[in-house]
Order: structure tokens, then sequence, then C-alpha cells
């Protein structure tokens, strides 16, 4: 108690201490001094209020100057004025003002963003892909699609590296002192082109955060690889990467993670491609020499990209030189292929088109003279870059496939189109966005004579409106909407008059409309993390004819839509994360998981290599979406002292509404084809390990997948799970590329895969003098191993450096003749000459053999290739 | 005339675009060869019904065997089994051959008709077995043409009847014999054939358009062949269809996945009950090259 009368005596002594230096900064004076010393306003100060101040004159700056205009103001508000103004600050004691340094003050950094395109110097091509590293800092950016980069950081001089895979590296001092626009050109290294097909960067992991499951694809080098008939097919090389199995010898089809077929998203220019294959698979509709950038998507999709369930091949072809026309070509006894592309306007604006056709007319004149068979592609790009900030590109891709008599009324058609158009606009240093307007046809044609035809077909046009936003380096937004619109002919006679004999068959049309969003954040050095959301909404609307069936599949009920009426419409959201940990400069642990659903289904009943009658049709009435959640972790490991990349990924989806058909389907022409489709659930689960080297003479890669995959439907095989044709649980590819010197340069491919798994009988009955074989589980059996060795060699016959270039290609597809079978028959007789045959007398007494069916032994190639 | 608009025959692929595809397509070398193959051992089904009924009044026969586990084992002959076969009111019963095992006669001669069921009915080894069946019409069939091939001497049938036909699904049988030609008289030469052809409304990738290579069958002229046309009701049409699929279709370059066939007997047993309307056709073969 005795403490509160001292407490009063403190409070009142302070409160007049307080209240005197209260009075003595309000009061109002006026003073207007022009460029003079400290002193001197100080003088008038103590004139004008009876202020006195107290300082260390060596605290001042003895010449800085000041002008100082204050009308009726406080002295208060003058003396902040000059303290901030000298970086001091002041204190009243009685009537005195002292003087003193200020602290020194954590003055925030500014940050500013240095943006712009990356090119080829000598092309003008953009760069995707390539990295914008900071030195010294663990900050860095990767280019776009477009080249497009953006780089944030606290203001002040970074020395900036530029690198991309087979270019020379550029180092740049540059100042951070306000936001600017930074163009590069780097330089295309020739010694080291053909030493790297997949792309690494030692910077790239650092970079890339927590993007995992994907694969960069160089075009420029898959040169270096072996070749099939003098053609670099990039579906047959797929099968060297971990987690992608091909179905076999001279197919287009490919299984990723254990998805269909149907699953894989092909893109060519953000356009996507509905059937890949040429020659019913021999060939690729993906010509390497054309594109620009090939990125593989096993999983972690980007998420503008997404729509299918186990994969994205995205493919950017070529904008065209802007700087000098060229020409460059190959031709060898099968193919020929011409492209050429140049300036526009020089800088301005750029052409690309490329022209490859089959002359393999002369394997078939002796024998089919009267037929004309051959594969078309054409590929044509334009572009102008109308300012730094704007550029607009259209693209076309045609691709035919030909079997037909000489008059064209009778064979089999397909083609491929897609035609792009895409204007590139850069808001600011920080905000890129896209507008994609893009359409694809998948046509496919049986040409039966008279003017009658089946036909089918999808038909897809799209505008989809990207933005990325890049705030600083650690944190990237992406966000858009697109609209899609599918018309789809599941398969019908035409040129036939109508006759209710005549089946017809509509699925009506489709639309889907997207929203998305994704947040890339850089959390620390170690961790980063992805966050996106898909939300498509499918609608699928007529004119169909839509039929419901009971549990037997018989049709209860026949419903009639119109034009634009609604039939049915789902709304799902897919959405992903993925999580980066890095452990130590080059090394880090990932992990993601997202859900992706597929509104576009394939049905094919066919387990041939070949594609044949293909029709696609829509998620609706009798077909829900097919959904996919899969979990992927992986570890990232560079070495760079032997320039090693050592990753390994581990997996597990579950694919859900998957589709297969009752044995014998009947799917073609068949108004009630879904009553012939099953829905069930597939799991597949994996190991993926790939070891690459991409610098020094040998360059090269071992991949190794186990995996399995797993199928169960209700209604096929007594419900129990069986393991899917693609299930082939070990793959071994490894790939070896030497530079022998300057212009000489080989490799070797050599890859192993377990058998598919099959259906062999058990056991066989006779009937109407057939012996029809008898079946227990599905895909009880497995084909025998596949592997092979694919030899390459390649020799530039100019002097490096000079502008006409060419080269000759030696290859060797299955060098030691492994015949690697597609199927096992039960159904052949040898005759006298030794061919295997169909028996055809049923009174005969036949000897049935076993037998199996291969398509490729060993296959020797040349090619001349050329440029300029 | 809608005939001719709904039908039509791709025998052009067999001729030019096949041979060009596959010249094409094995300049890669597609290849056959024997191979050892172990089938896996299960427990089989336990009786194949073959029967099939006929507008002609005759003595109808059912053919009862055992799967096998071998595919150039003999199939095992079902011995005595109780085989009957309804309609309404009416009850065909059937008698176990003592000439040919496995082989089920009717005790009396009749004909199937279109406006009727069949139901077939089997008693085997204290287990029923039960199928059901209707036939449907025929039409006239086109006689087939033969092709005189110069480096045999020899004719070979070229079918003319279509392979698709949205209206009607058939199943030709011709049955072929010289053995009446007195050159063609010794036991050891191939003198009689029979083999089939369909028409089917639907279009299959590896009937119509990629089929395997068959077995060739030559006849002399002055040969006799019986044509006979089947008519196939949708579900037996579909199960002909599946039975080709796995025997004459298998390996094809464009063949689809393999399965049991979905035949209508009951309880697990193996085989189709059907009936069929039939035209037979008897054509000589004519001396004169292109007939």
């Amino acid at each position: 108690m005795k403490k509160i009368p001292l407490l009063i005596l403190f409070i009142l002594t302070n409160f007049q201490v307080l209240n005197a230096q209260g009075r003595l900064l309000n009061q109002k004076f006026s003073i207007e001094l022009s460029n003079v010393l400290l002193e001197d306003v100080l003088y008038e100060i103590t004139n004008q209020s009876n202020a006195n101040f107290a300082y260390n004159s060596r605290i001042i700056e003895p010449e800085k100057r000041i002008t100082i205009r204050a009308k009726n103001e406080t002295l208060q508000q003058i003396l902040e004025t000059i303290t901030e103004y000298y970086n001091l600050e002041y204190s009243v004691v009685r009537r005195q003002i002292i003087l003193r340094p200020a602290p020194e003050k954590e003055k925030p950094l500014k940050s500013y963003t240095v943006s712009g395109i990356i090119k080829d110097m000598n092309t003008g091509e953009t760069l995707p892909g390539a990295t914008v590293w900071a030195h010294n800092t663990a900050s860095g950016t990767i280019s776009n699609q477009y080249g497009f980069y953006s780089l944030t950081l606290p203001e002040g001089i970074y020395d900036l590296n530029f690198s991309f895979v087979g270019f020379s590296r550029e180092n740049m001092e540059v100042i951070f002192d306000r936001n600017k626009n930074l163009n590069m050109e780097l330089e295309l290294n020739t010694e080291t082109l053909g030493e790297v097909t997949i792309t690494v960067n030692e910077k790239v992991e650092q970079i890339q955060k927590s993007q995992m499951s994907h694969i960069i694809v160089n075009p420029m080098s898959m040169q270096a690889m072996p070749e099939f008939a003098g053609e670099v097919g990039l579906i047959r090389n797929l099968q060297s990467l971990p987690g992608i199995k091909t179905h076999s010898d001279g197919s287009a089809f490919f299984f990723v993670r254990g998805g269909n077929k149907d699953q894989n998203l092909i893109l060519i220019d953000e356009a996507p491609v509905f059937n890949p294959a040429h020659l019913f698979g021999y060939y690729s509709v993906i010509i390497p020499e054309t594109a620009k950038d090939i990125t593989i998507y096993k999983g972690d999709f980007p998420i503008e990209k997404g729509g299918r369930l186990s994969s994205v091949i995205d493919v950017q072809t070529k904008d065209g030189n802007m700087k000098r026309f060229g020409l460059d070509g190959v031709i060898n006894p099968l193919m020929s292929r011409l492209a050429l592309e140049g300036p526009i306007v020089r800088n301005k604006s750029s052409v690309y088109t490329s022209v490859r056709r089959s002359n393999f007319n002369w394997i078939y004149r002796e024998t089919a003279p009267n037929v004309d068979l051959h594969i078309l592609d054409l590929n044509f790009k334009i572009n102008w870059s109308i300012n730094n900030k704007n550029r607009v590109y259209y693209s076309l891709f045609h691709g035919r496939d030909n079997y037909t008599n000489h008059t064209g009324n009778t064979g089999i058609r397909w083609y491929n189109g897609t035609s792009t158009l895409r204007w590139s606009h850069i808001f600011n240093s920080r905000l890129f966005a896209n507008a994609t307007l893009y359409g694809s046809t998948y046509n496919y044609n049986l040409l039966v004579g008279q003017g009658i035809k089946w036909e089918s077909e999808i038909r897809n046009i799209s505008l989809r409106y990207d933005l990325s936003y890049f705030p600083n380096p650690e944190l990237t937004y992406k966000f858009g909407l697109s609209r899609s619109q599918h018309e789809l002919n599941p398969g019908n006679l035409m040129g036939l008059e109508e006759n209710p004999y005549i089946p017809r068959l509509t699925v009506g049309k489709a639309s889907k409309t997207l929203l998305y969003f994704s947040r890339e954040n850089q959390l620390n050095d170690r961790w980063s993390w992805k966050a996106a959301i898909r939300l498509p909404l499918w609608h699928h609307t007529g004119p169909a004819r839509i039929y419901s069936f009971n549990e037997k599949y018989q049709v209860v009920d026949t419903l009639l839509y119109q034009e634009n009426e609604s039939i049915k419409g789902f709304l799902n959201l897919s959405p992903a994360l993925s999580v980066r940990y890095r452990v130590g400069e080059n090394a880090s642990f990932k992990f993601s998981h997202s859900i992706n659903h597929q509104y576009l289904h394939l049905l094919s009943s066919s387990i041939s290599p070949f594609s044949s009658f293909e029709i696609w049709v829509p998620s609706g009435a009798n077909i829900k979406p097919q959904r996919a959640h899969q979990t992927a972790i992986g570890f990232n490991l560079y070495l760079p002292s032997v320039k090693l990349e050592i990753i390994p990924e581990m997996y597990y989806k579950k694919m859900f509404n998957q589709l297969d058909y009752v044995p014998h389907a009947n799917l073609i022409l068949n108004p009630l084809f879904h009553s012939q489709l099953r829905f069930g659930q597939a799991r597949s689960y994996g190991m993926e390990l790939l070891l690459r080297r991409t610098e020094g003479r040998l360059t090269g890669w071992l991949s190794y997948t186990w995996s399995r995959v797993f199928n169960q439907f209700d209604e096929l095989n007594h419900g129990k799970e069986f393991p899917a044709f693609y299930d082939r649980p070990h793959d071994v590819s490894v790939f070896l590329n030497y530079h022998l010197g300057k212009r000489v340069n080989i490799s070797a491919n050599w890859t192993y895969q377990t058998g598919s798994a099959i259906t062999t009988p058990i056991g066989f009955y006779e009937y109407n003098g057939s012996k029809v074989p008898i079946y227990g589980t599905r895909n009880n059996d497995r084909l025998p191993d596949y592997h092979r060795l694919d030899l390459s060699l390649a020799w530039t016959l100019n002097q490096p450096g000079n502008r006409f270039n060419h080269s000759l290609n030696f290859g060797i597809y299955n060098f030691y003749n492994r015949h690697n079978p597609v199927s096992i028959n039960f159904n052949k007789v040898k005759t006298k000459d030794g061919n295997f045959v169909v028996p055809a007398n049923l009174y005969g007494s036949h000897e049935i053999l076993s037998t199996q069916k291969y398509l490729l032994g060993i296959m020797p190639s040349i090619s001349y290739r050329f440029g300029l | 005339m809608i005939r001719n608009l709904l039908t039509f025959n791709i025998n052009w692929f067999r001729i030019s675009f096949l041979m060009g595809i596959i010249a094409l397509l094995t300049t890669q070398q597609s290849c056959e060869k024997e191979i050892d193959w172990e089938l896996q051992n299960n427990e089989l089904p336990s009786i194949v019904v073959e029967a099939m009924l006929t507008n002609e009044n005759k003595i109808h026969e059912i053919r009862l065997t055992h799967p096998v586990k071998n595919i150039n084992e003999a199939p095992g002959t079902v011995n005595g089994a109780i085989v009957k076969i309804t309609s309404g009111h009416f009850e065909y019963p059937f008698t176990e051959s003592d000439e040919i095992a496995g082989t089920y006669q009717s005790n009396f001669p009749f004909a199937a008709t279109i406006d009727r069921d069949y139901e077939l009915h089997i008693h085997y080894e204290n287990k029923n077995y039960w199928a059901q069946t209707y036939m449907v019409p025929v039409s006239v069939p086109d006689p087939p043409r033969f092709e005189f091939v110069k480096s045999r001497n020899m004719f070979r049938i070229d079918w003319n009847n279509p392979q698709f036909n949205l209206q009607e699904q058939a199943m030709y049988e011709a049955d072929i014999s010289w053995e009446h030609l007195p050159e063609f008289d010794t036991q050891d030469t191939l003198t009689r054939a029979r083999f089939t052809y369909f028409t089917f409304n639907t279009i299959d990738v590896s009937y119509n358009i990629a089929p395997q290579d068959k077995e060739e069958i030559y006849f002399p002229a002055g040969s006799i062949v019986t044509l006979s046309k089947y008519s196939l009701t949708p579900e037996f049409a579909n199960y002909m269809r599946a039975l080709l699929a796995e025997t004459q279709w298998q390996g094809s370059i464009f063949e689809d996945a393999r399965g049991n066939l979905s035949g209508n007997v009951s309880n697990g047993g193996l085989g189709y009950f059907s009936a069929c309307s039939v035209i037979r056709v008897t054509i000589t073969v004519s001396q004169t090259p292109g007939y």
C-alpha cells in the first residue's frame, strides 16, 4: 500500500514533463529556407520556438543541403521532415532537442522480374524447357512450351545462366533494378548433338519443384536411336522408357502404367490425335524431325492437358527458322520426307512445312498391280511475332493412310487431321496468357464399292484460354478454362438409300467445359508442393437413339433425343497434389496423387497389334466416365561427377468404370453395341528405375520396370480378377550411344519384356467338323518373352561445320532375328509346300498344329539424310 | 434391288488388297512356325451337343460327344443318354445308333417348321441338359461358280453368295464328290470335300477383310457339287460367328479377344441345338472352264 503514493508522485512528475514536451513540439510556426545547411535550419527553429538543439556535428553530412517550406506547421512535423532527410532521429529532454543518427532500418528490398523468350540462335525457334538459373542462389525457372520464362528476384545484381540441352550455355550479368524484358538466344552445340536423347539438366531437378512422372524427349537427337525401316518412330522408342509397354512388333499401341491403349492422350500442338498409327501401326504419325519438343507424362499431368487416365504425349511442332531458309529430308527405300522452313519476314514470322510419303509400291507392284497403298503426312506451321508481347501461330497436321484400288472406290482409308490457332500474349513480366482454338478429326472408311462405305468418325473443336502467373520464383499459378465440342459417328454404312434394314448408329454429341486452377509453391529450399483442381462438366446431347437395357442386356426402352437435347451430364472434380522434398543439391523425394476422369472411349475388342475398325464413343447414358486414382512416390538423384541421373519411382493406380467386352463382341454396325460392353475395375502397381547418362562420348540409359495389372469384371471370368493382356511384369531396356569420332556415331538398343498375358485353351470339342477351343480362366497363359537388339550406325558425310550436311544411317532391327510371337494358334495344318493354313475340308482328317505368328525378323535399313 | 444394296461381297480384298497389304506387312517377314505348346490342365465340361433340325422330312440325328484335352484326340462318345425333342404337344424320341456311337437318331422321320419352338432334352449320368431353338426361312442360294486352275487342271470353288447381308444370315455347305469319276476311285486319293461359307449381318475384319490363308480344295471336271443353304437365326448366327472366330479366324492379323462360345445348352453343356431351313442345289462341274 505504501507504493501507491510513490506511484502517483511518479505519474504526476512525468505528466508534467510530458506536458512540457508536448507544448514544445506542438507550437506552430512557418519556415521557408532554400538550399541551406542543417545548422541554418536549426538556428531559425531556435529563433522561432526557443527550442535548443544538441548534436554531434560529425553525424551530419557537412555539405548536405536542404530546402524546407513549412507554413504554420508544428515543430514535430518540421523535425520529422528534417530527420528523415538527414537520416536522424530526435528526442526531447526538457526544452532541449537531441539529434542522433537514426538506427539502420531493415530496408525492404524490392523484387523485380526479368522475363522473355529463349530462342535458338540459328533458327529463331523458341526453346521450351530451357533453364534460367541465378548463380549462387536457389532460384531459377524453366521456359514454358512457348519459350517464355519469368524470374522474379530481390533487387540486386545476378549472374544468370541460360541453358538448354544440346545448346551452348550462356551467362549474363543482369541487374534486377526494374522489371525488364530479356530475350535470350542460345547457340546449338553441334558437337554434342546426337549425344542426348532424353534431356537432363543438372538444375532442372532443383527448379522443377514437385513435377514427377514425366520425361522430356529431345527430338533433335532421336536420330541417334536405331531405326526401323529407315524411320525413327516415337512410339516404338517409348518402349525403352520405364512404365511404358508397347503391344508388339509393328504396333503403335502402347500402355502406360497399366492403362489401356485408349487412355493415352497424344497432342500435336494441343490438338488430340485419335489414331497415331500409319500402316496399321508399323509407322507413327509423329515424326520426330518435325517436333520441337516432346514431353511424356505418365502421371501428374499438366493441369490444362488432362482428360485421359494414363498418359499425355505432348508434341510441339517446329515453328520454322526465323533467320534463314532451310531444307532437310530423308530418303529410304520405303519412305521419303522433305521439309522446308524459313522466314517470311526475318525475325518476325516464319513458316515450316514437311511432307512425308511412302514409296513402297515396288513391294507389291508384281503381286497386286491394281492397288494403291500409300501413307502421307503433311505438317505445316506459320507463326508471326507481332511484337515482344504477342505472337500468333497456326499449325496444321494431315495424316492419311490409303489402301485402295486405283479407282479409289474399294479399300480402306483413314485420316487424322489437326489444326491449331494460338495466340500467346505476355501481359507483363509475370503474367503469360495463351488463347488456343484447335480442332481435330479422325475418320475411318471401309470402301466396299458402288459408292458404299462404312465410316466412323470423331471430330473435336476446342477453345482454351490459359493463364500463367509468376508472382515470384517460389510461386506459380496456372488457371484457365476451355470448352470442347465433340461429334461422333460410331460407324455407319454411307451411300445407301434410307432403308429400315440398314442399322443406324447414333451416339450424339458431347461437350466439355473445363475450369482449372493450380498453385505451385516452393516453401523453402527443401519443400515445394503443387495443388491442382480440374473441374470438367461433361454434357452428352442428341441427336441420338439411346437404348436402355435390363440386367440381361435386353432392350427395355428406346429414347429418341433431338439435336442438342440433353441426355446425360457429369460433373467430376479431378484434384491433384504433388510434393517434393529436396535432399541436398541434386536429390529429392517426390510424391504425387491425382484423380483423373476420361469421357471418350475407344471401342475395340481386338487383341491385334494393328489398329483396325475403331469406334470412339462418349460417356453418356450407358457409359460412365472412366476414373483413375494414381499415387506415386519417387526419388531423383543426379550425380554431376559422372553425369548420371537415377530416377526410381513407385506407383499404385486404381481404375474404375473400365471397359471390356463379352466374348466375340459385335461392335460394328450394331445399334445395340452398348449391350456388348461390360464394366469393371483395374488395378496396377509397379516400380520403375531409370539410370541415364547424358554427357560424354558414351551416353544412354538403362530402364527397368516391374509392374502388374489386374482387371476385375463382375460378368467376365466368373467375376474373378485376371491379368490384363499388357500385364508384363518385367521390362528392361538398355540404350547405348557412342561417338566414334566427329562423323561416326553408333548405337544399340536392347529390350526385354515378359510375354503378354494371353488366353489359351484347356481343351477342345468338335462341332460341325471344327475343333473348338475351350478356355478356362482369362489370360491364363503367357506369350514367350519378348526381346530384341537393334543396332545403328550414323555416318556424317560432310565435314563438321559445313552448311550442307548429309549422312547415311544404317540400321539393323532385331539383330539376332528373334521371332517374337504376337499370337499362339491352334487351328492350322501344314501343306505339302510347308505353309500353314486353316483346314477347309470338313471330311478331311487333319492333324492340327499349334503355331506361333511373329511379325518381324531381322530387318536391315538404310536411309540418307540431308539438310541445308 | 434392295438385296443388292444391302449385301456385298468383299472379294476384292481377298484378291488385290490383301495381297498388297500382306506383301507390305510380310516384307517385314511376318511368319508362322510350329511350336510345342503345353496346355494347362483343367476339368472339362461334360457333354457336347451337335444337333440341327431341318425342314426336311427325314430321320434327324443328334451327336453327343465329350470334350478332349488334346486337339487331335478323337472325341469320346456319349453313350446311354436319353434324348428327345419336344415341340408343344409333339414329342420326338431319339435312340442311340448301333452303327455310329454317340449318334442319336429320331425314332421316326419328321420335318421341323418355322412356326414352332423346339426343345431338346437330354438325360445323361444323372444330369439333365436342355436347349430351345426355332427356325427362320431361307432364300434360294446363288449357285457357286467354279474357277479353273490351269496349273492343276482342276477347279476350285469361287463363292458368289455375299459375305455380308443385312437381311438374311445363312450358312452354305458345299459337298463335292468326284469319287464316281473313274480316274479318282482309288482309296488313297481325296475324292470328297465338304466346306462351309457364311453370310452374316456383321462386318468382321477377320472374315471380310483379312481372312487367314485357307486350305484350297481342287476338284476335277465332272464333280458333283451339292450346295446346301441353311437359314441361321440371329442366335445361331452369333454362335457360328463366334465358332469361326475361334477356329478359322483365330490368329488373323486383326484378331479379336478369345473366349468361350455361348451355346444354348443348359447345365454347362457345350455345343448348340439349332433348327434351320435348308435349300439344296446340285450341280455337276462343267468341262468348260469359268462356269
